[in-house]
C-alpha cells in the first residue's frame, strides 16, 4: 500500500507546496488591508410622538419623524396631562438619508435609556424591570425616489432589565442616572431600504408594569450592522476559497478511490472535513442580495458550529491514529472513539439547542431573549457550562494523547540508530513531517488565539482621536478565515494517498534531494494509512 | 431668501438671538452666518440647526452656572454673554469653552435624531480637527465637494461600503464655524479656548461596546463612542478652568505675528493643547461694578450643608463668598412648603405630599 503525498514528497517540492500556501495565507491578511471594519454603528436618539388614540391600537398605524404632534420630555409642561400610553418613541433607521444595502447582512439593535434624577423622586429599586412594546415596519426605495409607505414587519412586548447606577458625589436635579444598555433586537437579514421602530413603555399600576421606571430623558437606539464593504470581501474569500476546496476534494476522493483497499478512517475524516469546510465557504451570501432570507444569521452560526465540530473530531482521530499502537487485523472505525468524540457531541450539542433557544427563536421574534427570565438565564447557562466543561475535558483529552504520541516517537526513536542509514533517513524524515503538521496546527491555533485577544485589545483600546485607517479587525478576521482554509487544504493534499511506486531499495542522495522509499514488507498491516505507523508495526516485529 | 439677510458677525448673531430668547421674543426664521461656508440642502435644515445652537447655548448657561454655583464668578446670564465676547479673564475662557462644547454637543444630538438631514457621513473629521488659520477655506471646499452630485452619490456608497459612525464631525464643523475671530491677540486666544472646548466633547466620550459574533459571542466585537452627558463636560471643563495658563499679551503677539509669516497651521499659543488660556487678571468679583452689571457678592446664598457627599467648594463656600469677600455670614432660618413622599408615575406625572420644612439659609451681608 502506498503512503501519503506527505511523506513521498521531495524536499524540494515540499517546500514549493508550503511557500505557495504561506503565500495565499499572507494574500488572505493583505486582502482584510482593503476591508473597513466588519461593522458600524449608529446611534439614533429617539423622536417622541404623541399617540391620541392609544385605545384603538392597530398595527398599522405608525409613527415616524414626520408625526403630527412631537414633544420634548425635558422639557416637562410639554408632557402635562399625557399618559405613559400615549407616547410613542419613533427611530427611523438609518440616520442621514441613507438606506440600507443588502450587502449589510443584519441589524443588531440595543437600547440606552437616560433616566435623570428628580429632586424628592429617587429610583425604589436600581434594578428596574422593563416592559416594552417594540413595533418593525419597513419601507422601500421606489423608482421614482420616493419611499412605500410603512409595513408592518414584527412586532413583540418583550421584559428588560435595566441597572441604574448614580453617582452621589454629584447629586443634581436633572443629572443623568448611569444605566445600561438593554439589547433589542437582532434582524437576520436587511432586505428592505428602510426600517422603522415604534416603542412603547405602556404603564400599569395594578400588574405592576414600569412601575420602577424613573423620569426618562432620552432612548437611543444603538444599531449595528455589518459593513457592505467587508461583506464584498468576505464573500470574494468564500467565492474563490469555494472552488478550491471543492477541486482539492475531488482530486483527494479520486486518489482515495483509484487504490485497491477500502478508505481508511483518516482518509474519511479528511474529506468529511473538507466537506464541512465547502459547506463553510459556499457562498450564499450571494442569495441575500435577491431573497429576504432573516435566517442567515443562525445558518452562519450553523455553518461555523458544524466546521469546528469536525475539526475537533479530526484532531482527536488524527492523534488516534497516529498512537503507534496498533492492535493488527481490527479495522479502525469511529466506534473506536465514541469516549473520545462525545464530549465534542456534548458541547456542540449544548451550544446547538443554546443557539436554537436564541437565535432560533429571532427568525419568530427578532426581540426575543432568553436571559430576560431566570428560568431562561438558568437554561442558557447550563448549555454554555456544559459547553464549557466538554471543550475543557476535550482538550485535556487531545493534549493527553498528543502527549502519548510524543511519548511514543521517541521511544521509537531510540530503536532508530539500530537501522540502516537509508532506513533511519527515511523514519527521521516522516517523524519529522508528522511533528511538522502538528506544529502547524499548533501555529494555526495560536495565531487564532492571539488574533483573539489582539482584536478585543484594539476595540477595547479604540480612541475616538487616532487615525483610524488601518482596519485591524478585519485583518484579523480575513487572515484568520483563510489560514483555516489553507489548512484544510494543505492537510487534504498531503495526506491523500501517493500513487508512486517506489524500488523496495531505497536510491540513496544527500540532503533535501532525498526521495523517501518506502518499506517493503508492509502488507502486516494493511489498513494503515500512513508508513509511519507501518514503521511502528515493523518495530514492534523487530 | 435667507442668504438675502446676513449678520456680519456671529457673535453679533449670539447676541441677538440671546436677547431675543431672555425678552421673550419669538423670532420665526433666525438666519446665521452657517450658510456662507457649510451648505445646507433645505430650509428646515437651517431653521434646525439655529435651534440647536440656541439649546446649545441655554445648556451652556445652564451648566455653566451649575458648576460655579459656590463660586465668587457665578455666571449669571449677563456675564455669560458678556464673557463669550472680547474679554480675555480665566472666566471667559470658560464661558467660550463650555459654549463651543455646547453647541458641538447639541448639534451632535439633534443630528442623531434625524433632525437635521445634512449631519456628516462623510470622513472629514480630520479636516475639522486641530486647528489652522485657513480652516475657512478647507470647510469651504469641503462643502462646496457636498454639492457636488457626483461626490454625493460617492459618500452613498462610501455607507454602503464603510458605514458612518461618526456622528460629532458635523456639530464641530458648526460650533467652529459659527464663531469668527478678529486677527488680534484676542482673536487668538478666544480661538484657542473655543477649540479646546469642542476637544472636550470628544475627550469626555463614552465608549459602548456590543457582541454579536457566533452566537452572540465576543468573537466579534463592535465599539463606539457617545457623546457624553453635558454634566460631565461641564466638570472636565472646570477643572480646565482651575489648570487655565495666564499668557502675557507680548508673548502671544509673537506667537501669532510667527505663525502668521510662516504659515504654521498649527497650534501657536504657547500653552499646553489642551490647556485654558487668559491674558487679564479677572476683576475682583467681590464688589459690585456698575459698568458691567455684575452684582458683587453681597446677598449671595453659601452653603453650610455637611455631608460626605459635599464638594469641597459648597464646603468652603461662606468663607469664600462671605468672608474673603469682607461679609459676614447671616443665618435665616425659615419654614418653607416642600414636596416630600413624592410618588413618580411614568410618563409624567408626580404625586407629592406637601410637608412643612424649617431650612436654614445662610447668606452674605
Amino acid at each position: 500500500m502506498p503512503g501519503t503525498i506527505l511523506e513521498n514528497l521531495s524536499g524540494r517540492k515540499l517546500s514549493v507546496l508550503v511557500t505557495i500556501l504561506v503565500l495565499s495565507q499572507l494574500a488572505c491578511f493583505l486582502v482584510g488591508l482593503i476591508s473597513p471594519s466588519p461593522a458600524s454603528t449608529q446611534s439614533i436618539l429617539a423622536t417622541v410622538c404623541v399617540d391620541d388614540k392609544p385605545q384603538d391600537d392597530k398595527l398599522n398605524h405608525w409613527f415616524d419623524l414626520g408625526c403630527s404632534k412631537k414633544i420634548h420630555l425635558e422639557r416637562e409642561e410639554s408632557t402635562i396631562g399625557l399618559d405613559a400610553n400615549n407616547l410613542v418613541f419613533a427611530m427611523q433607521m438609518p440616520l442621514h438619508g441613507q438606506d440600507y444595502s443588502s450587502w449589510q447582512q443584519n441589524l443588531v439593535g440595543e437600547l440606552q435609556i437616560d433616566v435623570i434624577y428628580k429632586e424628592g423622586q429617587k429610583l425604589s429599586n436600581p434594578m428596574i424591570e422593563l416592559l416594552l412594546d417594540a413595533r418593525i415596519a419597513y419601507s422601500d426605495k421606489t423608482k421614482d425616489g420616493g419611499r412605500t409607505p410603512w409595513k408592518y414587519y414584527t412586532h413583540s412586548q418583550t421584559k428588560r432589565f435595566m441597572d441604574c447606577i448614580f453617582n452621589e458625589t454629584f447629586v443634581k436635579d436633572g443629572y443623568p442616572y448611569d444605566c445600561t444598555m438593554v439589547p433589542l433586537f437582532e434582524l437576520g437579514s436587511l432586505f428592505h431600504d428602510y426600517y422603522l421602530l415604534n416603542l412603547r413603555l405602556p404603564y400599569d399600576k395594578k400588574k405592576e408594569i414600569n412601575t420602577g421606571l424613573g423620569r426618562v430623558s432620552d432612548i437611543y437606539l444603538h444599531t449595528i450592522h455589518m459593513n457592505g464593504g467587508f461583506t464584498k470581501v468576505w464573500v470574494s474569500l468564500k467565492t474563490v476559497f469555494f472552488p478550491i476546496i471543492l477541486a482539492i476534494m475531488i482530486w483527494f476522493w479520486n486518489r482515495v478511490h483509484s487504490l485497491s483497499r477500502k478508505p481508511a478512517l483518516l482518509e474519511y475524516m479528511l474529506i468529511s472535513l473538507g466537506g464541512t469546510l465547502a459547506f463553510l465557504d459556499l457562498p450564499i451570501e450571494y442569495f441575500t442580495l435577491y431573497f429576504d432570507m432573516p435566517y442567515m444569521l443562525f445558518l452562519s452560526d450553523i455553518r461555523q458550529g458544524v466546521f469546528y465540530a469536525m475539526l475537533l473530531s479530526f484532531w482527536l482521530v488524527f492523534t488516534g491514529e497516529h498512537m503507534l499502537i496498533q492492535e493488527t487485523g481490527e479495522k479502525n472505525s469511529l466506534r473506536k472513539y465514541w469516549k473520545h468524540l462525545s464530549s465534542v457531541a456534548v458541547g456542540c450539542v449544548s451550544l446547538l439547542i443554546f443557539d436554537l433557544c436564541e437565535r432560533g427563536v429571532h427568525l419568530v421574534n427578532p426581540f426575543y431573549s432568553i436571559w430576560v427570565t431566570p428560568l431562561g438565564t438558568n437554561l442558557a447557562l447550563t448549555f454554555v457550562i456544559c459547553a464549557g466543561l466538554s471543550a475543557g475535558i476535550y482538550f485535556a483529552f487531545l493534549c493527553y494523547m498528543i502527549w502519548r504520541v510524543f511519548k511514543n516517537i521517541s521511544i521509537k526513536r531510540s530503536v532508530l540508530p539500530s537501522m540502516t542509514q537509508a532506513r533511519r533517513l527515511h523514519y527521521e524524515g516522516i517523524i519529522y513531517r508528522f511533528c511538522f503538521l502538528m506544529f502547524a496546527t499548533l501555529i494555526c491555533a495560536a495565531v487564532t488565539i492571539c488574533s483573539f485577544l489582539l482584536s478585543q485589545y484594539v476595540q477595547g483600546e479604540k480612541k475616538y482621536d487616532e487615525n483610524m485607517d488601518l482596519e485591524l479587525t478585519s485583518v484579523i478576521h480575513t487572515g484568520v478565515y483563510g489560514m483555516w482554509n489553507v489548512y484544510i487544504c494543505a492537510l487534504l493534499m498531503l495526506y491523500a494517498p501517493s500513487h508512486k511506486r517506489w524500488p523496495s531499495e531505497p536510491i540513496c542522495a544527500e540532503g533535501e534531494e532525498v526521495e523517501f522509499s518506502r518499506l517493503s514488507n508492509d502488507t502486516s498491516t494493511p489498513n494503515e494509512i500512513s508508513s509511519l505507523t507501518s514503521f511502528v508495526a515493523k518495530a514492534n516485529i523487530e | 431668501m435667507f442668504a438675502t439677510k446676513m449678520y456680519q458677525s456671529n457673535i453679533d448673531f449670539v447676541l441677538i438671538y440671546f436677547i431675543l430668547l431672555f425678552h421673550n421674543v419669538v423670532i420665526s426664521t433666525p438666519v446665521i452666518n452657517i450658510y456662507k461656508t457649510v451648505s445646507l440642502s433645505s430650509t428646515s435644515d437651517t431653521e434646525g440647526v439655529a435651534e440647536s445652537v440656541t439649546s446649545g447655548i441655554l445648556l451652556a448657561l445652564q451648566h455653566c452656572q451649575n458648576v460655579f454655583l459656590w463660586d465668587k464668578w457665578n455666571c449669571t446670564n449677563v456675564e455669560f454673554h458678556r464673557l463669550t465676547k472680547s474679554t480675555a479673564t480665566k472666566e471667559a475662557a470658560f464661558s467660550k469653552a463650555i459654549l463651543a462644547a455646547a453647541v458641538v454637543h447639541s448639534i451632535t444630538r439633534d443630528c442623531s435624531r434625524g433632525d437635521i438631514q445634512d449631519c456628516s457621513c462623510k470622513p472629514v473629521r480630520n479636516e475639522l480637527r486641530g486647528y489652522n488659520s485657513n480652516h475657512r477655506k478647507n470647510i469651504q471646499s469641503v462643502t462646496d465637494s457636498t454639492l457636488d452630485e457626483a461626490n454625493d452619490s460617492n459618500s452613498i456608497k462610501d455607507w454602503s461600503w464603510s458605514g458612518c459612525s461618526d456622528d460629532t464631525s458635523f456639530g464641530n464643523l458648526v460650533a467652529k464655524d459659527y464663531i469668527t475671530f478678529e486677527d488680534d491677540v484676542f482673536g487668538s486666544v478666544g480661538k484657542h479656548n473655543y477649540r479646546v472646548g469642542r476637544e472636550i466633547v470628544y475627550q469626555t466620550m463614552i465608549k459602548r461596546c456590543r457582541c454579536h459574533g457566533v452566537s452572540g459571542s465576543c468573537s466579534t466585537k463592535t465599539c463606539w463612542m457617545q457623546v457624553a452627558p453635558f454634566k460631565d463636560v461641564a466638570r472636565k471643563l472646570k477643572e480646565k478652568y482651575n489648570k487655565a495658563v495666564r499668557l502675557s499679551q507680548d508673548n502671544v503677539e509673537a506667537a501669532v505675528a510667527l505663525s502668521n509669516s510662516i504659515k504654521n497651521d498649527k497650534k501657536y499659543l504657547p500653552a499646553p493643547e489642551y490647556a485654558l488660556v487668559y491674558l487679564e487678571q479677572s476683576p475682583d468679583y467681590c464688589i459690585l461694578n456698575a459698568t458691567n452689571g455684575w452684582p458683587g457678592t453681597k446677598g449671595r446664598t453659601c452653603s453650610k450643608t455637611l455631608s460626605e457627599f459635599t464638594s469641597v467648594s459648597e464646603r468652603k463656600s461662606c468663607r469664600n463668598l462671605c468672608r474673603q469677600c469682607g461679609h459676614r455670614v447671616k443665618k435665616e432660618t425659615r419654614t418653607v412648603k416642600k414636596s416630600c413622599n413624592c410618588n413618580f408615575q411614568w410618563c409624567c406625572s408626580v404625586k407629592c405630599d406637601i410637608c412643612l420644612e424649617k431650612v436654614e439659609r445662610h447668606y452674605c451681608v
